[in-house]
């Protein structure tokens, strides 16, 4: 298409032709030459060369027909709950009853179907029969298969897992004709065995995402080995004291090119819970080389997360080759979580005068994949509540991928607190990227049982009391808030004109949330009904009978709230939205509304040293330890002076000593 | 005050109060008045109210309960221990900080109210918070990041943990300083031990040893107790028989002169074979002479010992160096220490000097802060006491014979044998006391090398303890004295640390070596608060004795040349040798010491380590902060540099007499009449002294006769002549000398003049200033080093000036004296010598201008005829009043 500079604006359509397309993603990369001259000579530099794509406002018009479901187990991988798979994903996970064993089945199968969604967001429902016009999985022992589901799993010995068509009842039945036909384009997962513990082995290699599902119609699962797992072994994540190199990271080799080449990025996902002490770095090894005729200001910017933090000078017209060149990046410049180191080079022919032929195919610049990034040796130790890194990595639950230390509690026994769950725990997965293996769930409190990190879901009055007490809804309903009465940028009295009270001066921001607003003409109130009707609520706080455990709460005020909130928890705007130890959303606006508070007291998890109990304790308790510290150093020195009494004495009196 | 009769009370009562205000009241000292009959056990039941007037009752072992107690002490010790490696959040840390700084400056605070509980609470206080950074530097900030950043860091981080635990072991040694007061002497003289005096000498004027020897005549003792001796290392037979014949003549003059003097002041004299081992032989040899007497060529040693505590040897040695001339009452205040303890073997008094040392001189802080000395005599010995530790220094101490015999005498394996002696002793069992009232007064090194040349051989000879007899482990001492010990040697290597300070802030700021690895917050949270505590902890325990950040100029200007010194030793601890220290050289005019060289290159560096930060700030804007803080250290470290580059600047000094500050009352008769008039010293030396009056009154010929009361209620009748009169609304002013017909009269005024130890202390307590803030000492400190280096550059100015000049002069000459031979060679010939002195003239410089006032006045500084102002007579008290536009102005009084 060609650009008219004297209609700088317009729409094109393109049609593609459908031959061209293949499974799976098909990259849409778009191409601009563009060409100034200025007195007959050619000025790549020019700044009226651009062309802006409104991405945002461009379309994609298909026509598709969807194909029918294979009848194979494999299909479970690489049909039924691919990422790519445009159509919203619906799955009805169907249980004979509400039972911790048929629960921990259910929720391995949907933390499987979460994590082969990759970073989409299924619709989980748990239901105790078949729904049509969805995707259907039943769990269940074989006694409790449902008529519909029995099939060529009915005889079967062991865990079975069978793919079939979803059988529909026809809504206008022929006479004479089976009332029940299959939808080809559905599909009903069967996952069986003789008892509960059977069925949990058929889970677990439903939700591998490395089990060999075959291409047959079913599977008997024999001899499954899980992987052993280390705690805060995430997905793409990096250990503490460990060396990668790019390879490993997934960036093969990079060649940059031209004049501005696009960025190398790399993702560099910590655990939440690492401390970014700021006295240690992260060390980038850099093995690269570069071509000889570019010019000395060529050079390759090192940023983190958007923001430049170093460059290398490729100041040799000659070429040059890096082995080993070291950028120490301190660790408290990253983040808990993803962050993403880029190497952008700027690479600049050696003549660029206008009419002059400008040689940019000499402009390259490798970046090897044999280069490393060293993580510092830092401990695990953290500050809570932070209810944001549940939304990052599952922190804390996810300090063991497999969620062994992790214990759900259903406070009240119906589906939809179950599915409530459900849900929580598949985002979980996702999260981590590793199924919930080592989960285990409870029907109710019961202290001694439950020292483990624990997720409660309940309406409201289920929540037991004891717990309750300690949670920071005790602030909910009255809600006790300070709140300005709009939010504005907060202003300086005298504006900083030198440098020192510049840095002096506190980092001043927009306020994100009601919690952040310090301004001084506040409104104070107490608000009532903050969790009534369409709101939903979660809440993280120390656990009151293990200081090293969290409890998460997911509640509402009533069983449907519950479960449609705990379904809002997979949008990313309410997940972006999530801070503090208490976040509210609001279930009834058409976008999402949240709150987050910081409520309760501070506590710290994590093994920073010798005695993390005692470390944990005194950083959870400053005030308190403090005085006791005093308190000690006051009774040693009493007693420090009485012993340099007694000793004064003899040294005063030689004879009698 | 107001004319009064000779006869009547020499000291008007208000004249009586005012010298009871600043003489020590806390003992009865009165020649003649009775002494309470009193034994060793009935002194320690004296005063047992008071807790440092006497022993106190003896104290009932504690048995189980003090073993609980001990075992508690322990235990909170670990606990609080423990507590101090426990990783705290930032806002947790930082409350930690704030609330121990405020809980320090709250005990300290309490320090007049609860002095006791102060002192303990602000020493564990201080404690806590080093031993929380040092814990902090230990787990969080060491880390390898290649082989150059880590061993600066590791060489840093050891700096830092040694100059942590010099502070614990210093807070540990002064957390309950001993004041002790003297004890009463039994009034039968019978009594009373024999006393000998010892004055080693070796190169040292014959007229510093005739004062000292002088004053040593004087003391207030039985005559029969006390034998006096001249121990001469100049006069051996080794330097009688120098194969250099003017050394060899050089030494028969000294011993004419010394046998002479001795004789007339009816001393014994003695010297011996060769000078082996210093003065520690010197010592040593006079031990055995006393013990043995007949033919010293056939003499049993080990026999000697044996028997010659039968003969006439004092039980206690009194051990003075030729310089430190005692006052009247050394012996009667610290006899009775060793009445009452059998297992004493020390009573160490302070060293006093009257002189400025050459930092004092230079930077001009002489009676504006407490000199180096000070701190150690003042406040670190007191400290040692408490826990049996305090060391015998050389001089000013009273030994027990017995205890030195049982060890075979002054220990010679180091070249400290002083202090190398009482650890000797302290192994096996004995005891020792320090008494802190100066009752000598000495002389401290004129110029910065010999300052140097002490202190290094103090370095090294402590370093040698440490090496040889490592008090850690030897036998017989306790735990606390071990501590002790160890950290008197361990103090000496901080010439390493400093350096290591110095140098750590360019390895980054020219390198880029992390060498600290730690970011600004936690230096604000962890390094600040210690450093601050420090500083604190420091001038409450030293506030008085060493104003802040002395340490780290005294330390900065020693460090390049005691480190060295101190690593030979670690290489070869036994080759170091005993170097004598100069302390009587005069400096005619400013000029710049050889050892100057050192603090250049630091100066540069320093300066250099700004440009190199500005170009590290600019081209790393994540290391802001880190440049901050390596900048800040630097200018701290250029700071001290300027400190030294001002002491290094030689300040001239002539000395015929140096005179010391006093303010006490006297009367002065006029001879013509029979009138006395109340007057007040000033000043006072051994050639004069400075008067003040109420009245304005006729001196008929300018003689005057200074009546008073010395040290012992001595009294003395001193012939005066005024030579300066001033006369003003308050009355006048006077300055005279001391006329001093004969030798009687200028032991006299020896007596007078050194004779009393109130005086001293008078002196001593005037010359400890007031404590400073950390803030106000850093202020000092910033006009200590900008003054200094202004001098020193003003001065580096002025001889690059004088070069010029004299490149211009000798330039003129030239031309001049082209001319005059051209002259000459038109002239007949004449006598060579006028003919050369027509050309040249003198040499440049004018040999006059170079002359020794003294010699140009005809006098012999070495005779006595020539009054006594050898080596000790003490310079003027105000170096200004030696400046003059002429340059080499005599002394004269005010």
């Amino acid at each position: 298409m060609k650009l008219n500079p004297d209609t700088p604006e317009g729409e094109v359509t393109v049609p593609i032709p459908g031959s061209l397309l293949k499974t799976g993603y098909n990259p849409c990369n778009f191409w601009v030459s563009q060409h100034y001259t200025d007195e007959q000579c050619e000025d790549p530099f020019a700044p009226e060369l651009w062309t802006w794509l409104k991405l945002g406002e461009a379309y994609l018009i298909f026509e598709l027909e969807p194909v029918p479901v294979p009848k194979r187990v494999s299909a479970i991988a690489d049909f039924l709950f691919d990422p790519r798979n445009i159509f919203d994903t619906r799955v009805n996970l169907v249980i004979p009853e509400v039972s911790p064993g048929y629960l921990k089945a259910a929720s391995l199968a949907a933390a499987g179907i979460a994590l082969r969604y990759e970073y989409r967001a299924p619709e989980l429902i748990l239901s105790q029969a078949l729904r049509p016009g969805m995707d259907n999985i039943v769990i269940a022992a074989r006694k409790d298969l449902p008529a519909l589901a029995l099939g060529e799993s009915a005889g079967a010995d062991g865990p079975v897992i069978a793919v079939r068509h979803l059988p529909e009842k026809k809504s206008a039945p022929i006479p004479g004709q089976p009332d029940v036909v299959e939808n080809p384009h559905l599909a009903l997962v069967v996952v069986s065995a003789k008892d509960e513990a059977e069925l949990e082995t058929a889970c677990r290699a439903f939700a591998s995402l490395s089990y060999p599902l075959p291409d047959s119609p079913s599977t008997r699962v024999a001899n499954l080995k899980l992987p052993e797992v280390d705690e805060h072994m995430l997905q793409k994540g990096l250990l503490p004291g460990r060396s990668y190199t790019l390879a490993s990271l997934g960036k093969r080799t990079t060649e940059f090119r031209n004049i501005s080449p696009p960025p190398l990025d790399i993702e560099l996902r910590f655990p939440s819970d690492l401390y970014l002490s700021p006295n240690t770095f992260v060390s980038v090894i850099l093995h690269m080389a570069y071509n000889a005729a570019m010019r000395s200001d060529s050079v390759l910017n090192v940023k983190l997360n958007g923001k430049f933090i170093s460059g290398v000078r490729l100041d040799n017209p000659r070429g040059d080759y890096f082995k080993g060149y070291r950028v120490d990046i301190p660790l408290s410049s990253f983040k808990q979580g993803t962050n993403r180191l880029s190497f952008e080079a700027e690479l600049t022919p050696l003549h660029t005068d206008k009419c002059t032929l400008i040689q940019t195919e000499n402009l390259r610049l490798t970046i090897f994949d044999d280069s490393t990034v060293t993580l510092p040796e830092v401990p695990y130790w953290i500050k809570m509540p932070q209810l944001e890194l549940f939304f990052q990595d599952s922190f804390p639950m996810g300090r063991w991928p497999d969620l062994r230390e992790t214990a759900v509690v259903l406070t009240e026994k119906n589906l939809a607190a179950a599915n409530a769950a459900l849900n929580v725990v598949a985002l979980s997965s996702q999260k981590i990227g590793l199924p919930p293996f080592g989960l285990s769930w409870l029907m109710s409190y019961e202290p001694e049982k439950t020292r483990k990190d624990l997720l409660l879901t309940g309406v409201l009055p289920s929540l037991p009391a004891s717990v309750i007490e300690k949670a920071p809804i005790a602030g909910i309903d009255p809600l006790r808030l300070s709140f300005p009465q709009m939010l504005r940028p907060q202003f300086q009295t005298a504006a900083p004109i030198d440098f020192w009270s510049k840095a002096a001066a506190p980092q001043q921001q927009m306020p994100r949330n009601l919690s952040d607003v310090n301004t001084t003409s506040p409104v104070r109130a107490d608000l009532s009904g903050t969790l009534g009707p369409g709101r939903i609520a979660l809440m993280q706080f120390q656990h009151p009978d293990a200081a090293e455990r969290t409890v998460i709460i997911l509640t509402a005020g009533i069983a449907e709230d519950l479960l449609a909130g705990s379904k809002m928890l997979w949008d990313p705007i309410v997940q972006g939205g999530c801070r503090g130890d208490l976040f509210v959303v609001n279930l009834d606006t058409p976008e999402p509304e949240t709150l987050a508070h910081l409520i309760g007291p501070s506590y710290y998890l994590g093994n920073p040293g010798r005695i993390p109990a005692v470390q944990n304790f005194i950083n959870t308790h400053p005030v308190l330890s403090l005085v006791a510290l005093l308190v000690i150093l006051l009774v040693l020195c009493g007693l420090i002076l009485k012993l340099l009494k007694r000793r004064r004495q003899q040294r005063l009196n030689p004879s009698a000593g | 005050m107001g004319r009064i009769n000779c006869r009547g009370a020499n000291r008007p009562p208000a004249l009586a109060q005012a010298i009871a205000r600043t003489a020590d009241t806390s003992f009865v000292e009165h020649r003649h008045a009775r002494l309470p009959v009193i034994s060793a056990s009935e002194v320690n039941r004296l005063s047992p109210q008071d807790r440092d007037s006497g022993p106190a009752k003896a104290v009932a072992p504690r048995g189980g309960a003090g073993a609980l107690q001990t075992s508690l002490i322990i235990g909170l010790f670990a606990t609080v221990f423990l507590l101090t490696a426990v990783r705290l959040s930032t806002e947790n840390q930082l409350l930690l900080s704030i609330g121990l700084l405020a809980l320090l400056y709250l005990a300290g605070w309490a320090r007049n109210a609860h002095p006791d509980w102060s002192r303990a609470a602000v020493i564990l206080v201080g404690t806590y918070v080093t031993l929380r950074y040092w814990m902090f530097r230990t787990t969080e900030t060491l880390g390898y990041q290649g082989g150059l950043d880590f061993t600066f860091l590791i060489l840093l981080y050891l700096a830092e943990t040694y100059g942590i635990l010099i502070h614990v072991m210093g807070m540990f040694v002064n957390i309950s300083p001993l004041t002790r007061k003297i004890p009463p002497l039994p009034s039968d003289p019978d009594r009373l031990p024999t006393v000998d005096v010892f004055i080693p000498t070796y190169n040292e004027d014959v007229e510093v040893v005739y004062v000292t020897a002088a004053a040593c005549t004087h003391l207030d003792y039985p005559k029969e107790k006390l034998n006096i001796y001249i121990l001469d290392d100049g006069g051996t037979a080794q330097k009688l028989n120098d194969p250099d014949p003017l050394r060899a003549a050089a030494a028969r003059k000294r011993v004419d002169r010394l046998t002479s003097m001795a004789a007339r002041l009816g001393l014994s004299y003695l010297a011996r074979e060769t000078n082996q081992y210093a003065k520690a032989g010197n010592i040593n040899e006079g031990l055995l002479r006393c013990a043995c007497e007949g033919d010293e060529h056939d003499r049993d040693k080990a026999a000697c010992v044996n028997t010659g505590f039968g003969r006439s040897c004092g039980e206690l040695i009194l051990v003075l160096d030729c310089d430190h001339v005692p006052t009247q009452d050394l012996l009667r205040n610290t006899v009775g220490f060793f009445l009452a303890d059998e297992k004493l073997f020390l009573v160490q008094t302070p060293h006093f000097f009257i002189n400025p040392t050459p930092i004092e001189k230079n930077l001009d802080t002489h009676r504006r802060s407490p000199n180096e000395n000070e701190m150690f005599y003042g406040a670190v010995q007191l400290g040692l006491d408490f826990w049996n530790s305090s060391f015998f220094c050389g001089s000013a101490a009273l030994l027990r014979r017995s205890a030195l015999m049982a060890i075979g005498g002054i220990a010679r394996d180091t070249v400290t044998e002083d202090a190398e002696s009482s650890l000797a002793l302290h192994s096996k069992g004995y005891n020792s006391v320090y008494l802190n009232k100066p009752m000598s007064m000495g002389l401290s090194p004129e110029s910065f090398d010999d300052f140097i040349l002490q202190r290094s051989r103090w370095a090294q000879g402590m370093t040698q303890i440490l090496l040889l007899k490592n008090p850690l482990r030897r036998k017989g001492l306790k735990l606390t004295q071990r501590i002790c010990y160890f950290n008197s040697c361990l103090f000496w290597l901080f010439g390493f640390a400093r350096i290591i300070f110095f140098v750590s802030p360019l390895m980054f700021l020219f390198f880029g070596m992390r060498v600290y690895n730690a970011s600004l917050s936690q230096i604000l949270l962890y390094a600040l608060p210690h450093v601050m505590a420090s500083y604190y902890v420091a001038n409450y325990l030293y506030g008085r004795m060493r104003h802040p950040f002395f340490s780290e100029i005294f330390e900065t200007i020693q460090s390049i040349f005691l480190a060295p010194a101190v690593l030979s030793v670690f290489l070869n601890p036994r080759r170091p040798t005993f170097k004598v220290t100069p302390k009587t050289i005069s400096r005619r005019k400013d000029s710049l010491t050889p050892l100057s060289a050192p603090f250049y290159g630091m100066f540069l560096l320093a300066v250099a380590g700004y440009l190199a930060g500005a170009w590290r700030w600019a081209s790393n804007p994540l290391l802001w902060d880190t440049v901050l803080v390596c900048s800040i250290w630097n200018t701290f470290n250029l700071l001290l540099t300027l400190c030294c580059l001002g002491v290094v600047w030689e300040r001239r000094q002539l000395r015929r007499s140096h005179r010391y500050e006093t303010r006490e009352p006297i009367s002065i008769r006029l001879p013509a009449s029979d009138i006395c008039m109340a007057a007040t010293i000033t000043d006072l030396s051994t050639t004069g002294a400075g008067l003040t009056t109420d009245e304005i009154f006729d001196i008929p010929g300018d003689r005057i006769v200074l009546e008073t009361e010395g040290g012992g209620r001595r009294q003395f009748a001193l012939p005066a002549r005024v030579t300066r009169r001033d006369c003003g609304p308050a009355g006048m002013s006077l300055g005279c000398v001391f006329e001093q017909p004969s030798e009687i009269s200028r032991r006299e005024i020896i007596g007078f003049v050194y004779g009393d130890s109130r005086r001293l202390k008078y002196f001593y307590e005037a010359k400890i200033g007031r404590k400073l803030s950390s803030f106000r000492g850093f202020i000092n400190l910033l006009a200590i080093g900008g003054r200094g280096s202004l001098r020193n550059v003003a001065g580096i100015a002025r001889i690059f000036l004088d070069f010029a000049t004299g490149l211009i002069v000798k330039f003129y000459k030239s031309i001049h004296i082209e001319r005059r031979r051209a002259l000459l060679d038109e002239t007949p010939q004449g006598n060579d010598s006028s003919k050369h002195s027509a050309a040249f003239g003198y040499r440049y410089g004018r040999r006059g201008d170079h002359a020794d006032p003294l010699e140009k006045a005809g006098a012999d500084p070495g005779s006595p005829d020539a009054g006594v102002d050898g080596q000790l007579q003490l310079h003027s008290s105000n170096p200004r009043a030696l400046e003059s536009p002429e340059g080499d102005a005599p002394f004269h009084l005010r």
